[in-house]
């Protein structure tokens, strides 16, 4: 394997090309960028996607912020910060953290990670994304045209029946996005079975692909059933029918059990990959095999599995028979074990590794301890008896954001710095990713802990007001979000830096054992010039070298 | 063990079967058999969807992976009925009569706030 | 193969969500359900049932002849089609009926006749919303199946498929069967719900 030039610049001299063309190069336009199915172009493309989004659901949350800075509304309506966190919501969640990890690092490595060629099925691959687009433009639609205002929940009545905002456009934008997800799922599932290298059994895969095999799970699972909710409201909005609406013989709390029934797996949808990608880098920079790693694979299942079982951990106040909230709160205890083991196990990795502190690490240190704290939290939330008091407040705003931030994107931040030089042949400037990361871990913390404290004092969610003496609190939440936001800038800056200015990575930078570091970086179009052999575990770490053969 | 290729003849048969069963879903609809129509039908149903999918769907001779596939989908449908009818069907069992709202004490703690009574804050769905 | 499987797994939950939604209401409004199930035609409900049940045989024929090479695959292919189309035929004619009685929610109802027979109207609503939402993603199913066995039809014609690849057409058949077998779960649910 030799290294290959990445340059995207067409008419800037190049240095003369050693060997063969890779993804990037192998072909130049916007026609073969936009018909490609080449997983590691689509996973690019989903990238760029993402990222937009995201500094859209940033900026819904930045104007949240600022309105919070004082306890009085004056930067907006009440109707109007309605549509500001809906939105944020909305966005951040379905077409970002959804997508996230699964769309963009499991579209280029998994492939990779496997040995094989492509995914089952590329050209439905480009279809997921063309569909990701297409629920993106009815989503933005929506937002252009004035915003929904109804949380990102969408209960019902008020979404089927009373809200004045543009409920239909973004529930139809969300349920195309379903069909994205479903078939992204469809694909992996089927190319894990079914394209593996020879030698890779089951138990020699990769803690990313158990975990990624686990969401797709979910994906396939659960999503169907928010389009058909989604659906529902669509048809009573526009009908004018009953299905949700009591005044008319319906039940909202059906709506709430169809709704969470997909949209708490979501969430496992959204810290699964993380997981997986904070697998692999822990066992890279600690140079150690993952500690009891069948166990790690089996806990990835067990979280796909026990979160179905779980969703009405949503509902505890909203009506629910006590019977049933019982058995949800012991569920979603239940839940938290295999999450808890992973935690045990990546730290038991970490015990006589040999660690480098490199950006990657530092990602995946933030995520095993916020991740720890936003789960413990969680805990606290299925106790019925303390969510009684904190349902509704900041508390729960907190532990899902210590989840999906300090976990998800901590996790997700993690892989692309990680897998980086395989994606684009570059090294990112490790100085100035290290400042960001410590800078992403000062102001989310900075942001979201104070939230802990005004959700266990009373503070009410979805409000765009509060009493004076939370405004202390609600200062350094926002202090806090004004950091985080420029900690997210500093990676677009230098991450865009490095595709032209970034040093050649050769093809395993940090020295991994899985297959993707077998080839080079960036692949070639075909991924492996010759399909990978695999004789044992993949992190077969030896104390001196880095490639174990 | 069937052979690989299922006949003709097993088609008609297992066609024969399905056309059977329709009619009896049907006629037994007009017999007074009160709380047992319900179990009735869904077990001729039950019968009539394994014929299709062992015969006409050849489940028996896909991988064990289509299998657990099916039965990932079908075990996550019951988790789905079970938990949610869990909810409706013990509510007037376990759930007391709703209170006046006086009677409610406030969810959110009045501790911080300075002068007076703190406003009840109504039940808000999670 | 395990493609189209994985994806039928995923359907059921799709209609998955309806069927829970219809036990939900039908335990809560039973007397509502067992009225409106009685407006509906079981005669037409029956021969429909049959008339899919036909396609299906028609389809697992048309598989078989792919696998033997025989020629009479884009006959079967033709056949399902037909069948297929009979059946949605069939419901237009069930659908415009129910139009022009008033017991389309949302569109055509009319809420007095079943006050006059002591029965909830925003009850037996749902119980409408429900059939119509199944039959007409049912319906969506269909239609869908249409163009896929139309590309198996135009295939079969142009000699894709020999003993050895023959695939695609076993593929479409899942799917075929599988719409067959939500409708023989719809059929009994909606059409015979009795006291």
């Amino acid at each position: 394997m030799s290294t290959i030039v990445a340059d995207l610049r067409p008419g800037v001299p190049s240095e003369p090309a050693t060997s063969e063309p890779n993804y990037i190069n192998v072909s130049y336009g916007v026609k073969s960028w936009l018909l490609t199915v080449d997983h590691k172009r689509i996973g690019i493309l989903y990238l760029l996607s993402i990222t937009v989004m995201f500094f859209f659901g940033g900026l819904f949350a930045v104007l949240i912020r600022l309105e919070l800075l004082t306890p009085k509304g004056d930067l907006f309506q009440a109707d109007t910060y309605n549509k500001l966190f809906t939105m944020h919501g909305i966005v951040m969640l379905f077409f970002f953290l959804i997508p996230s990890i699964p769309s963009v690092l499991g579209n280029f490595v998994l492939p990779l990670m496997i040995g094989a060629r492509d995914l089952a099925f590329p050209k439905l691959n480009l279809a997921s994304w063309y569909i990701y687009l297409v629920g993106a433009i009815f989503t933005l639609w929506a937002i252009v045209q004035g915003g929904v205002d109804t949380g990102w929940t969408f209960y019902t009545p008020y979404s089927s029946t009373y809200s004045n905002s543009y409920v239909l456009l973004a529930a139809v934008g969300i349920l195309i996005l379903g069909f994205s997800s479903i078939l992204t799922g469809l694909n992996f599932v089927v190319t894990v079975h079914k394209m593996r290298a020879p030698g890779l059994t089951w138990f020699r895969l990769p803690l990313f692909i158990w975990s990624i095999y686990a969401t797709s799970i979910i994906m396939l699972l659960g999503t169907p059933v928010i389009t058909i909710t989604l659906a529902l409201v669509a048809v009573e909005r526009v009908l004018h029918v009953g299905i949700f609406d009591p005044r008319l013989g319906g039940d909202p709390i059906l709506f709430q059990h169809l709704f969470w029934f997909y949209s708490h797996p979501a969430v496992y949808i959204m810290i699964l990959p993380s997981m997986g990608v904070v697998s692999e880098i822990v066992s890279v920079f600690a140079r150690k095999d993952v500690f009891g790693y069948k166990v790690v694979a089996f806990a990835s299942m067990a979280i796909a599995i026990l979160g179905f079982l779980v969703w009405a951990h949503h509902m505890f106040v909203s009506g629910l028979s006590v019977y049933a909230a019982l058995i949800f709160s012991l569920l979603s205890f239940l839940v938290a074990i295999p999450s808890a083991v992973k935690v045990f196990n990546w730290t038991a990795t970490l015990y006589k590794g040999s660690i480098s502190y490199q950006t990657p690490m530092l990602y995946a240190f933030g995520f095993i301890g916020l991740f720890t704290i936003g789960g413990l939290t969680g805990l606290f939330l299925a106790t019925l008896a303390i969510d009684v008091h904190v349902t509704d407040t900041y508390f729960v705003v907190a532990h899902f954001h210590y989840i999906m931030v300090g976990g998800a994107i901590m996790g997700y931040l993690g892989g692309i710095h990680y897998w980086w030089p395989k994606m684009t042949g570059r090294l990112y400037p490790e100085t100035w990713a290290r400042i960001a990361a410590g800078i992403i871990f000062i102001g989310f913390n900075l942001t979201f802990f104070p939230q802990f404290v005004l959700g266990y004092l009373g503070m009410p969610r979805r409000s765009h007001e509060y009493p004076e003496e939370w405004q202390v609190l609600n200062v350094m939440s926002t202090a806090g979000a004004s950091i985080l936001g420029l900690g997210y800038v500093i990676p677009l800056v230098y991450l865009c830096w490095s595709l032209y200015w970034g040093k050649l990575a050769g093809p395993n930078p940090w020295g991994g054992t899985t297959l993707e570091w077998q080839t080079s970086s960036p692949p070639p179009p075909e991924n492996f010039q010759v399909t990978p052999v695999v004789t044992e575990r993949p992190y077969a770490y030896v104390e001196e070298s880095a490639l174990v053969h | 063990m069937h052979s690989a290729i299922p006949t003709v003849r097993s088609y008609f048969i297992v066609f024969g079967c399905l056309v059977l069963l329709t009619l009896l879903t049907s006629g037994i609809a007009f017999l007074p058999i009160g709380n047992l129509h319900t179990p009735v039908g869904l077990v001729i149903a039950v019968t009539k969807a394994i014929l299709v999918v062992c015969f006409f769907m050849h489940l028996l001779h896909s991988g064990r992976v289509s299998w657990v596939m099916i039965g990932a989908a079908l075990f996550m449908l019951f988790v789905m009925f079970y938990l949610t009818l869990a909810d409706f069907f013990t509510r007037s069992k376990f759930n007391t009569e709703p209170r006046a709202t006086a009677d409610i004490t406030p969810l959110v703690s009045c501790r911080t706030v300075r002068d007076g009574a703190c406003p009840p804050s109504p039940l808000t769905p999670g | 193969m395990l493609g189209m499987w994985t994806f039928l797994a995923t359907e059921i939950l799709f209609f998955g969500g309806l069927f829970a939604a219809y036990t939900v209401y039908r335990s809560e409004y039973f007397a509502a359900f067992v009225a409106g199930s009685e407006h509906l035609d079981v005669t037409l409900g029956t021969i429909n049932t049959l008339v899919l049940i036909a396609s299906s045989l028609t389809m697992a024929l048309a598989v078989h002849a792919a696998q033997m090479g025989k020629k009479s695959l884009a006959a079967f292919l033709a056949a399902t089609i037909v069948l297929g189309a009979v059946f949605l035929g069939i419901k237009a004619v069930e659908w415009h009926h129910d139009y022009v009685e008033g017991m389309v929610p949302g569109i055509a109802w009319e809420p007095e006749r079943w006050q006059a027979e002591g029965i909830a109207p925003r009850e037996v609503q749902i119980f409408f919303l429900l059939y119509f939402c199944m039959t007409g993603l049912h319906a969506l199913h269909m239609i869908v199946g249409f163009g896929v066995l139309g590309f198996m039809f135009f295939g079969a014609r142009r000699g894709w498929f020999t003993p050895s690849y023959y695939n695609p057409v076993e593929i479409a058949g899942l799917y075929w069967h599988f719409v067959d077998i939500v409708w023989i779960f719809l059929f009994p649910l909606l059409y015979l719900i009795r006291h």
